[in-house]
């Protein structure tokens, strides 16, 4: 009796702690999921495979944030092609790919194990940590040796990735707004927004847009609660660049009557039913799909669907900045050009010569005119600044995001939530989205984000 | 078999399994309970800060809100799953007319991957795509249509709904295998002295059937503490972390927030309330025995 007894309390305690091992991971049980049907072939982290002196070609590993780098991130799948091709005996590269969930927490297990890829994209939060730990390369001795390069990348660039030590080079340039549907908004008699249509004149477009039996933004928040792209170009008109560094070192709060009407905007947008109805169930990507099949007549997203809105919507695609406000006394002509999420090389490449001058190689060809042409025809935006790149004339999304830029909106040097640590990044898309929801009010989201702010 | 009940062949033969079960379950339990007393981004080194996570923890709205949701998950759960469970095997037991056709459509859900079990109920239950507000639509029930997912309250019930359709199955099997143990002669004893179906339920098949109850209801609330993949493909824990439960909440804390060391509160405490609830039944139930 005494032993059921024990052997009942025994198991009932080995299935509770099976609870929490669940959550103590260990390095590398984080479903790692390499080169999957790509064609990359991302042996793990970590170990560049190379005959140490019979000449053979160099493999260094690049960790990408998507699982399947040929179909969501064509662009860079292209580009370490053509590198594979060029350099090809000499030099290989093979993607560790992984959602992008999935990849951040990798890039942590394998750093606090010695096994990171050689490059490797990294959220923006989390790359100066990363840094700080010593866990990254300091590239300025790559910018000095490689000068074009260096000069191909803007200083305000580079400098969104300099904490005195240059931990990253930008992977690409997010060009974030909205896109519209101008076939929707003929059949709702809607004029099309144009840079400089101030948020009453939006507000009113909200209403005609429903009233005519359509959706106005298409907007999702289930595993998307970063997208709000759109939205952060409404934080900078209220002043947020301006006042950024005071809030992070404490000398002001999220909650000051800037934030709040910015906040109050985004309230209003949604007791004006300017979003779907479900947006708490439906995600990013089945919004892109109500948009593109004319059930929305804008969508909140950045340049990097150009080459499939060109796809399924044509040249019915325009782009917009998004609204000026009447109330803010801040600079209202803001458009969103900012560098993308940093590439960034393991410092442990230091150590191996060849690897060195592989990954050198690499980061050459990555921000040449070559790749960048690569890029404009992926219809993404590269980091580098050649400007005699031809356009193709069916990429209408890519060039209606030219149009936009070529009214010569000013942009923040850094997309406003890729300066915040991951904690509070979250709660910020936290805070918009619910109150764009109606779940928070503004005053309630924002002094959740100095709550964040104060742990 | 006499010389396998020697010291040295007990000792031998169960090393390898608490080895491994040390090296996988109990250290990392210990590396989460120290984790849970440092600030820590799963970058450089963990910054030991005491008790700050527990009492940012009690503070904290939306752990609050994870817990209450697990509760009613539980709640909902437990109820629904021993009772259907135990009179569906009571029923399945019998010699009845498609019972095995019967008993494997009943299974069909233990044997889905939870995802696609979420994947198939955002299909049924979201309030604009799903069939369930469509039907109450069509049959004139427009005032009944409800927002059973992602709205600010119906959620952790309709999930734990969904963790019953997936469990019940599997808990029937369970049941199914007790009340073959029971020895028939028994019950046949009882059928001459005149019981009716009731009074051979009442007093024969659950006393007899107590320690499979015991088990299956452990299997229920540690089942429930562990629901992940049904919340993340159902609402993803929204909107805005009101149909997190704690698991979730802990996940979503550590890897998305990168706040490993609050997260590992959050997975402790889950760990404390998993026992102690265990516990409570494992007494209730030996006291129920004796």
């Amino acid at each position: 009796m005494r032993f059921k007894k024990m052997a009942a309390i025994t198991m009932a305690g080995i299935m509770c702690a099976g609870l929490l091992t669940g959550c103590a991971g260990t390095a590398g049980e984080s479903g790692k999921d390499s080169g999957t049907g790509t064609g990359a072939t991302g042996s793990g982290a970590g170990p560049v495979t190379e005959a140490a002196g019979t000449g053979e070609e160099t493999t260094i590993t690049f960790g990408i944030h998507v699982a399947d780098p040929a179909a969501q991130e064509k662009v860079t799948y292209d580009i370490v092609q053509e590198f594979n091709k060029k350099y090809a005996g000499q030099y290989k590269v093979e993607f560790e790919a992984a959602d992008t969930e999935t990849h951040k927490t990798n890039m942590k297990l394998e750093a606090a194990d010695g096994s990171l890829p050689q490059v490797f994209w990294m959220d923006s939060s989390a790359a100066p940590e990363f840094s700080e730990a010593g866990y990254l390369l300091d590239l300025s001795g790559f910018l000095g040796e490689y000068s074009s390069t260096a000069s191909a990348l803007d200083d305000s660039v580079l400098q969104a990735f300099n904490n005195g030590t240059q931990y990253g080079l930008p992977y690409q340039c997010n060009v974030e707004g909205f896109f519209y549907n101008k076939e929707v908004f003929d059949k709702a008699g809607v004029t099309y927004p144009t840079n400089g249509t101030t948020y009453e004149e939006f507000l009113k477009m909200v209403a005609d847009l429903n009233a005519a039996g359509y959706t106005p933004i298409a907007q999702g928040s289930k595993d998307s609660n970063f997208a709000i792209w759109s939205y952060l170009a409404f934080l900078t008109r209220y002043g947020y660049s301006e006042n950024i560094n005071a809030i992070l070192t404490g000398n002001m709060k999220f909650s000051n009557d800037d934030m709040v009407k910015c906040f109050q905007k985004l309230q209003e947008l949604g007791q004006n039913k300017a979003f779907p109805s479900n947006m708490s169930t439906i995600s990013y990507f089945d919004a892109k799909t109500s948009f593109e099949n004319g059930d929305c007549a804008l969508l909140n997203t950045g340049a990097w669907d150009c080459a499939e809105l060109d796809q399924t919507m044509g040249d019915k695609v325009g782009f917009w900045w998004g609204p000026t406000f009447s109330d803010s006394t801040y600079e209202q002509k803001i458009s969103m050009k900012v560098p993308s999420a940093p590439l960034c090389v393991s410092a442990k490449v230091a150590e191996d010569e060849k690897v060195k001058a592989a990954v050198y190689a690499f980061l050459e060809f990555y921000y040449s005119q070559e790749a960048a042409a690569l890029s404009y025809a992926g219809s993404v935006f590269p980091a580098t600044n050649y400007t005699d790149i031809t356009v193709g004339d069916t990429q209408y999304a890519l060039k209606a995001v030219m149009a936009s830029l070529a009214d010569g909106w000013q942009s923040p040097s850094a997309q406003p939530d890729q300066i915040l640590t991951s904690a509070v990044q979250s709660q910020l898309y936290d805070s918009m989205l619910g109150v764009m929801m109606g779940n928070y009010t503004p005053e309630a989201a924002l002094q959740k984000l100095d709550d964040q702010m104060a742990y | 078999m006499y010389w396998l009940s020697k010291k040295r062949y007990i000792i031998g033969l169960t090393l390898p399994t608490i080895i491994i079960y040390s090296v996988y379950i109990i250290i990392p339990i210990f590396i989460a309970i120290y984790y849970s007393f440092t600030k820590y981004s799963g970058i450089g080194k963990p910054v030991f800060t005491g008790l700050k996570n527990y009492q940012r923890l009690f503070a904290d709205g939306t752990f609050w809100i994870s817990f209450r949701n697990t509760l009613i998950m539980f709640g909902v759960a437990f109820v629904l799953l021993m009772v259907v469970a135990f009179f569906g095997a009571l029923l399945l037991n019998q010699h009845l007319k498609f019972n095995g056709l019967s008993k494997a459509l009943i299974f069909s859900p233990a044997i889905i991957a939870p995802i696609i079990v979420g994947i198939i109920w955002v299909y049924i239950l979201d309030p604009e795509v799903g069939i369930l507000n469509d039907i109450l639509g069509a049959i004139g029930l427009d005032a009944y249509k409800q927002q059973w997912i992602g709205g600010k309250s119906l959620s952790p019930y309709s999930i734990a709904i969904i963790y019953f359709w997936q469990q019940l199955g599997y808990l029937i099997t369970i049941y199914i295998a007790g009340l073959k143990m029971i020895p028939g002669d028994v019950m046949e004893a009882a059928q001459i002295d005149g019981a009716n179906e009731r009074q051979k339920v009442r007093y024969i098949t659950i006393p007899l059937m107590r320690n499979t109850i015991s088990n299956v209801a452990v299997l229920i609330i540690t089942g429930v503490f562990k629901i992940f993949e049904i919340v993340q493909q159902t609402t993803g824990g929204g909107p805005n972390h009101m149909s997190e439960n704690l698991v979730t909440y802990s996940y979503s804390t550590t890897f998305k927030n990168g706040e490993y060391g609050y997260g590992m509160s959050i997975a402790t405490l889950t760990f404390v309330v998993t026992l102690i609830i265990t516990g409570i039944y494992l007494a209730f139930a030996k006291e129920r025995r004796e």
